[in-house]
């Protein structure tokens, strides 16, 4: 039996830098979304959080009813990543992208809808990973994507399984990202991405990699 | 639903929690993990677990807390603890929800299904019968079951629906 208990411990660099490419990442994904949309969005600055898969949950409103689209994430940073619109934004999102007046969309039923949805949060995904890829001098293929209508708390709790699936970890690294336009006009958002253990040894050796392992404290 | 009503338990995600009458015991945003409610209606113990997958072999980190992540160890650990609290295991009764594919994507891992068929294999191991069930389709529940009745109430986002009292 190996004996592990794969607990992560961030250094204060490792953070700063996570913080640093979620930043960078998700500023993509978001301006991407704007020239989409032709309407200034704000990000807020990303976090990363390494957390327990038992604290996320309690880090989201679990009954929050969200349209989100999730993509399984191949190659050398697999993982699954997820953007998530709350009933409203996706409401106003949908007015936007199918040219009718702002509150006329009152649920999300149609193949319509959900496709204009889906393929923002497609829009947000590919340029999300292309950022991340980028900068990892790697490939990162989001597969195509899945979408659903429903509380957070599933949507969540099911890439949480997934990446569980994949290894057995008791924690996630979580990048999350809550952006909205100028005006308020409630278009919000998160992007969350669940890498895999794997993902996140790979992406703690290369930002070890760039500091020369100075404090060498990573885990090996 | 009101927030945080002080007789209500949150069961967190691999958790589970045995109480007794008033409580109420609440899982939020089920989607393909299994919420699984054992029922004494004369001791009026409940307990619920949040299981997230069907198996924990081969897989060493299942540890103190988290053990009710995997289905097959989640139902005996579920009954011992109502048991400790004075439930009879031929008065116990299961209800199950969840187990749902909200994302095509992950519909060929069918891990709601595998969890739904784990949960009440061992039931039957443990002679535990199943009383009512909510389980699969393409969408989130949440589930209370209230310790006075034995009742489990499963919502999902278009409105609430009771799967049967504890008429046994």
């Amino acid at each position: 039996m190996r004996e592990r208990r794969d607990m992560l411990e961030l250094s204060t660099f490792q953070r700063d830098a996570l913080n640093e490419l979620g930043n960078i990442a998700s500023c993509h994904a978001v301006t991407a979304l704007a020239e989409m949309i032709g309407v200034t969005i704000e990000i807020a600055v990303p976090k990363v959080e390494v957390v327990a898969i038992e604290e996320l949950q309690r880090l989201i409103d679990q009954d929050k009813i969200v349209a989100g689209i999730l993509v399984e994430l191949e190659g050398d940073l697999s993982g699954y990543l997820q953007v998530l619109f709350p009933a409203r934004s996706a409401f106003t999102l949908v007015d936007m992208l199918m040219g009718r007046t702002n509150g006329d969309t009152k649920s999300i039923e149609t193949d319509m809808e959900r496709s204009a949805l889906m393929e923002t949060g497609n829009i947000l995904a590919s340029s999300f990973c292309s950022a991340i890829a980028d900068f990892f001098h790697t490939t990162l293929m989001p597969t195509p994507p899945s979408f659903a209508f429903d509380m957070m708390g599933a949507m969540v709790e099911n890439a949480i399984i997934a990446v569980a699936q994949m290894q057995m970890t008791d924690q996630i690294i979580l990048f999350r990202c809550d952006f909205k336009d100028e005006k308020e006009l409630t278009i919000h958002g998160y992007i969350l991405m669940f890498p895999s253990f794997d993902a996140v040894k790979r992406i703690l050796s290369v930002l070890r990699e760039m500091v020369g392992d100075s404090d060498g404290n990573g885990q090996g | 639903m009101t927030e945080m009503d002080k007789d209500s338990y949150y069961v967190g995600i691999g958790e589970m929690k045995v109480t007794h009458n008033p409580h109420q015991l609440i899982i939020m945003g089920l989607g393909s993990c299994i919420g699984l409610a054992l029922y004494d209606r004369n001791a009026k113990v409940g307990g619920m677990a949040h299981i997230m997958l069907p198996e924990s072999a081969g897989r060493c980190r299942c540890s103190t807390k988290r053990s009710c992540k995997f289905a097959d160890r989640a139902v005996p650990i579920l009954v011992d603890e109502m048991l400790r609290r004075n439930a009879a295991k031929s008065r116990m009764v299961a209800k199950l929800a969840g187990g749902a594919s909200l994302f095509t994507t992950m519909d060929t891992l069918r891990i709601g299904e595998k969890n739904a068929e784990m949960v009440k294999e061992k039931l039957r191991q443990e002679g535990i019968r199943v009383v009512a069930e909510d389980t699969g389709g393409n969408y989130a529940r949440t589930i209370k079951l209230d310790t006075c009745t034995g009742r489990l109430s499963v919502k999902t986002k278009d409105g609430v629906l009771f799967i049967e009292s504890a008429s046994t």
